[in-house]
């Protein structure tokens, strides 16, 4: 098990270092940072020196393995467009998305595993046909778009039908401005629209996948054994076939989360959320590639680091499974 | 005679075997497609989506011939005003901003242009889009699996790790940091998101390779000399097709909602081009005012994406060879 966790950990080196070229040679080849920098009245020996002074006179290479360089020693740089260190920068944000994702994933999973059970306990009933056909909504539908109508019918419309100056669930932001920093209400009531945007594509998903994996294990031999032993069918589910058809689902829900981390950036986009993604993407827009480059390093560990998590709770959870 | 009559007729057949043998069994002995066909046209949900498709692409096909207003400039294509109308003319203008009508069965934007054209043409882009995503990505997912399944040893090995380095990279950003540099055109956009679909074909096709080379026929063709790409194109793809299928057809629903994503994010196919996408992003401050203009695009995205899904569930269901069980 040793082994195999050091492998996968050795294996996400050239995988970061990989994406890390792409996303600078990428960003490189799209825009030039330095003119971001220039201002119409400065001479072409003052942008000369500008230029010299953030180290934009090097060439594309040499630029890129001074940022490689001080990343893996812990300096992470300067961005452009905020003129701030990104690691703090960063952090902030990564916390902002964290207190958005929290909430949702915890619901997804309940709902996910309840749609799952009462699905697979009685396959091709009204019940299951009606979970299945949101399911089939919830993974067809645009999050963006389903972000906007969630804007317009319980931001807008509710506010205005219950005749009130002040809308029920915020529309953007994550508090409102001139409160204190953090107040629990006022946090939820930004936090519900976006969740609710996140949780569909994840219950849909998971639901399924739950479905199909309760599916598999009720026909399995020990649940019939389990039955004919007369044991009380609600133990026959929720013991017998539920503890193993969730073992599936652990690893699908730590590879998403992983996923959810850059994921999240068209949910904050449409929110106007101050987490990871608004951050990326404003970065994007610029060209501002330590910001980028950095922010995209923590996307990208996230994803390594969930897939291998995922393994490794497949393998605890399921005694059949052994890594060599 | 009713078709249960004539099944039933036809197992009497096969289990008490008559004298014209022969015969009896060419009634029974139905194609593979057939058999798939018969399955999935039992998958109503597939059928009504394979139909809802059809009708998509036909009117994205058409949509030159058969809107009625110019999508960019909103002048009439048809009738004799279409000679003297010009873009942002008062005669244009009169009609901006309007609410769903019978002229108008989208409404209008701002600049006078007929909303349900402008749908009908950003269909074409976007639903083109998905399907040659889904094409490319087959293709370059099934030449990439076939090589390491039939292969094996070290081609496999450097192929799958290829494949997993593809897979664990955060998707949407390398999307939207691809399409900042190639920015813009529709065959752009396909070239960035065939390259990063194409993963899951390629684990599929190289497990079905995997089990296939180790078939008999497979050994008697070596035996007999056939050369190796003739093996894997008459011998093994055949015999990996169903999941291959599949998975286009699931492609194209994520590329549809992928390609839609990127426009609304401003990464996609930049205006005056209409993609349903960002025909979206530019309303969104009409929202609250016009929710229509949006609400109509994202509609479609939605009922073209659910249809390919539920297409793609039928789909499965009717190439596995081993389920039997057939969903009403």
């Amino acid at each position: 098990m040793l082994y195999f966790i050091t492998r996968r950990l050795l294996f996400a080196i050239p995988l970061l270092f990989i994406i890390s070229v792409m996303i600078f040679t990428f960003l490189n080849l799209s825009t030039d940072i330095a003119q971001s920098l220039r201002n119409p009245r400065m001479t072409a020996e003052q942008f000369a020196k500008v230029k010299e002074a953030y180290g934009l006179d090097k060439t594309g290479p040499a630029r890129y393995f001074s940022w490689l360089g001080n990343f893996v020693r812990g300096d992470w740089g300067t961005s452009f467009i905020y003129q701030a260190p990104v690691a703090p920068l960063i952090k902030e944000r990564l916390k902002n998305t964290l207190m958005l994702m929290a909430l949702p994933l915890v619901l997804s999973v309940l709902l996910a595993i309840g749609i799952g059970v009462f699905s697979a306990v009685r396959p091709y009933s009204k019940l299951d046909y009606t979970f299945t056909g949101f399911s089939f909504l919830g993974i067809s539908v645009p999050i963006f778009w389903f972000g906007l109508l969630l804007q317009l019918f319980l931001g807008f419309y509710l506010k205005e039908w219950l005749r009130l100056s002040e809308p029920v669930f915020f529309t953007s932001g994550m508090h409102s401005p001139g409160r204190p920093e953090f107040e629990l209400m006022d946090f939820l009531r930004h936090a519900a629209l976006p969740s609710m945007a996140l949780m569909v594509q994840l219950v849909a998903g998971w639901g399924r996948f739950e479905r199909s994996s309760m599916l598999e294990v009720v026909n399995a031999d020990y649940v019939r054994t389990a039955r004919a032993k007369g044991l009380k069918e609600r133990k026959v589910v929720f013991k017998h076939s539920l503890r193993n058809a969730l073992i599936p689902l652990v690893t699908v829900v730590a590879i998403d989360i992983g996923l959810l981390f850059g994921g999240l950036i068209v949910t904050e986009q449409v929110f106007a959320w101050p987490g990871m993604g608004t951050l990326i993407l404003s970065a994007l827009v610029a060209g501002d590639y330590p910001l980028v480059l950095s922010a995209g390093m923590v996307i990208a560990f996230a994803v390594a680091f969930f897939n291998l998590t995922a393994d490794v709770m497949y393998g605890i959870l399921d005694p059949r499974i052994r890594y060599d | 005679m009713t078709e249960v009559g004539g099944r039933q007729q036809q197992e009497e057949a096969l289990l008490a075997p008559s004298e014209d043998e022969f015969h009896e069994f060419e009634d029974a002995g139905r194609t593979q497609f057939q058999i798939a066909w018969r399955k999935f046209k039992r998958h109503r949900m597939a059928m009504v989506g394979m139909f809802v498709l059809i009708f998509l692409y036909l009117v994205a096909l058409l949509a030159p011939w058969i809107t009625p207003y110019d999508p960019n400039s909103g002048c009439p294509r048809f009738g004799e005003r279409k000679e003297t109308c010009s873009p942002l003319s008062a005669e244009v203008l009169a009609d901006s901003n309007q609410a769903p009508s019978l002229k108008h069965p989208m409404g209008t934007d701002n600049l006078g242009r007929d909303w349900l054209s402008r749908v009908m043409f950003g269909g074409r882009v976007s639903l083109a889009v998905g399907l040659g995503v889904a094409l490319s990505a087959g293709l370059i997912g099934t030449a990439m699996g076939s090589l390491a399944g039939f292969r094996g040893g070290l081609t496999d090995n450097l192929l799958m790790r290829v494949t997993d380095i593809f897979l664990a990279m955060p998707v949407l950003l390398v999307l939207l940091i691809a399409s900042k540099w190639l920015s813009g055109t529709t065959r752009n956009i396909v070239i960035i998101l065939a390259f990063v679909t194409w993963m899951p074909a390629a684990r599929i096709v190289r497990g079905s390779f995997l089990s296939i080379k180790e078939k008999e026929y497979i050994e008697a063709a070596r035996a007999v000399g056939v050369p190796g790409f003739r093996t894997i194109w008459r011998h093994m793809l055949p015999n990996a097709l169903g999941p291959i299928i599949v998975q286009v057809t699931l492609t194209i629903a994520a590329a549809i909602l992928a390609e839609s994503t990127l426009s609304f994010l401003g990464f996609g196919i930049s205006p005056p081009t209409a993609t349903w996408g960002n025909m979206i992003a530019v309303q969104r401050t009409t929202m609250v005012t016009q929710p229509w203009l949006s609400i109509f695009p994202g509609l479609m995205i939605l009922i073209s994406v659910l249809s390919v899904n539920f297409m793609g569930d039928g789909l499965r269901d009717a190439l596995d060879p081993t389920s039997l069980k057939v969903r009403a």
